[in-house]
């Protein structure tokens, strides 16, 4: 019970905090408004439009960019004064950080499922129609891999504005291959390759499949995978988490 | 009296740096332990020992009846922890930080209303509980912080630094929350910077240095340490008729120096004898133009002690 009345002050931290919100919440629409506009002349007049591309695209890299929510909900200035009373408080290390991923999961889901919902039917982009509960699941999975992530981030380098920095390179960098921002088709074997290597890409790739070809052949091994490295970075969190590094 | 904390032989170190090297001391019920030493003394490796945040390396540290090592969890629920940074939330209000962190510990959900009532009015914020704290004094903020750590009423409070950069009023405040709170059967560890507020409040006294306790006393008996004494300073018009023979003669009289018509005179404090050295330098035909006394404080005990200022 305490764990979840933590998680749920946890949640109403973050979204106490308008700078998280409007990441969360509009930032993601901005981009693929953004990006739809400047590129619309590339699509033509097909099945996909450039306002269809950057919504998967766009929402793939703002819930990558859930770690941000997550280091800032753990380690933010404010908050990890604070967080020393839990520390000091008689309730295990792990629902201190546990409380942080599961209230980051719980803001982004439901900030994703708006956007989501808002951008299919109130601007009419195609995020798989009928097929939108698995674009939900998987991006789901991908914010809780964020969550846990940034949290880990946090654990490992005990503070926000080294855990936020450090992770904006992975994060760019296998968006960029991943084809996030461009297509990376025909830029090269090395390119080719990269690309493959990036998580980014299989998650937007197992989108548009099922959105384009209601393909779901990639859904589960990317759920389970996300599923996987989160679980990872959970027990990262468990063995690098040091409550004294807060009160020092 | 019913002994509340219990530490032997305990030690910590940093790599080949021991932080805290065997140190061993009890609290009885109701007692506040002052707990004085320059930066790195030990100070604050000892509170995050006793808070269960640090494991020792050696020693045993028994709180309220339960090992430390065995039972963290049963010595958190009864200890309160007042930390030296604000550990406040300043975006809800003030009652809500309480029953927040008081709810962090098991308490009957019919209890936590009076509890959080109760420590408000102790630090006297029970007027202001639905204001946020980011529109409170630092005074008020401090007050809040002891309310956040006391709601679940615990035998042992451990407050560090409480009172940095607040006002007298607040700090008066603090002080008279802090004689309550022992009233009540509370035991209180209090770390600080100034002197005055441990001779204030504290029934006993403990000085660290370099890891272990140099002093442990009740205020008198720390003084007594240093020499219980009165220096008198004199500045002279003229001395060259004067016999400091005839000076050290005074009984209670320890100690007697003229240098260039500076006179010092050291006595036993008890003794009262200032009389009687003016009426020695008149009958020497001397006069003075000022003259100051100062007694042995715990400030002096303290630099005598460790060679440093309490605020170094």
């Amino acid at each position: 019970m305490r764990f979840l009345k933590i998680a749920a002050f946890d949640f109403r931290n973050i979204i106490r905090n308008p700078t998280l919100l409007f990441s969360n919440m509009v930032l993601p629409l901005v981009l693929i408004g953004v990006m739809g506009f400047v590129t619309q002349s590339f699509f033509g007049s097909g099945l996909l439009s450039s306002y269809d591309y950057y919504g998967i695209t766009m929402i793939t890299l703002s819930a990558l960019l859930v770690i941000m929510t997550a280091t800032n909900a753990f380690m933010e200035e404010q908050v990890k004064k604070a967080n020393i009373r839990m520390i000091y408080a008689p309730i295990a290390k792990a629902e201190i950080y546990l409380s942080k991923i599961l209230s980051t999961f719980l803001v982004g889901t439901l900030s994703f499922i708006f956007i989501l919902m808002i951008g299919q039917y109130g601007f009419g982009i195609n995020f798989g129609g009928d097929h939108l509960p698995y674009i939900v699941i998987l991006i789901s999975m991908l914010v809780l891999f964020g969550s846990c992530f940034g949290t880990m981030m946090c654990c490992v380098l005990g503070d926000e504005e080294k855990a936020s920095s450090i992770s904006q390179l992975p994060v760019l960098l296998f968006s960029a291959f991943g084809g996030i921002f461009f297509s990376t088709y025909g830029l090269g074997k090395t390119v080719a390759f990269l690309s493959n290597v990036s998580p980014v890409k299989w998650i937007v790739e197992c989108a548009f499949r099922i959105i384009y070809d209601n393909d779901f052949t990639l859904l589960l091994p990317v759920t389970l995978s996300l599923l996987g490295a989160s679980a990872v970075c959970i027990l990262v969190c468990q063995l690098t988490f040091k409550p004294e590094e807060f009160t020092c | 009296m019913k002994t509340i904390v219990s530490i032997r032989n305990l030690e910590k170190h940093y790599g080949p740096k021991r932080a805290v090297a065997g140190i061993s001391f009890t609290m009885t019920e109701g007692e506040i332990l002052g707990l004085l030493g320059p930066n790195g003394a030990g100070k604050s490796t000892t509170i995050n020992i006793l808070s269960t945040i640090l494991s020792p390396d050696k020693g045993e540290v028994e709180i309220v009846g339960h090992d430390l090592r065995k039972e963290p969890l049963a010595i958190k629920q009864n200890i309160g922890i007042v930390p030296q940074d604000l550990a406040i939330f300043e975006e809800i209000t003030a009652e809500q930080n309480v029953r927040f962190f008081a709810g962090l510990y098991k308490l009957k959900r019919d209890d936590l209303d009076e509890l959080v009532k109760e420590a408000l009015e102790l630090v006297g914020l029970e007027d202001r509980k639905k204001e946020k704290p980011k529109t409170f004094s630092g005074g008020m903020k401090r007050r809040l912080n002891i309310a956040c750590a006391i709601a679940h009423r615990p035998k042992l409070i451990i407050m560090d630094e409480p009172t940095v950069g607040i006002d007298p009023q607040s700090r008066n405040h603090i002080l008279e929350s802090i004689k309550t709170l022992r009233e009540k059967g509370a035991t209180i560890i209090y770390s600080t910077h100034y002197m005055e507020e441990v001779e204030a409040i504290a029934d006993r006294i403990m000085i660290m240095n370099e890891g272990v306790i140099i002093a442990e006393g009740t205020k008198e008996e720390l003084i007594q340490i240093a020499g219980n004494e009165t220096i008198y300073r004199f500045e002279l018009n003229n001395s060259q008729n004067l016999d400091e023979q005839r000076i050290s003669q005074i009984p209670g009289i320890t100690n007697v120096h003229l240098a260039e018509n500076q006179l010092t005179v050291q006595s036993e404090k008890s003794k009262s004898i200032l009389h009687a050295i003016i009426a020695t330098l008149f009958d020497n035909g001397c006069t003075f133009e000022k003259m100051t006394s100062k007694e042995t404080s715990l400030e002096t005990v303290f630099l005598e002690l460790t060679g440093k200022r309490l605020r170094d």
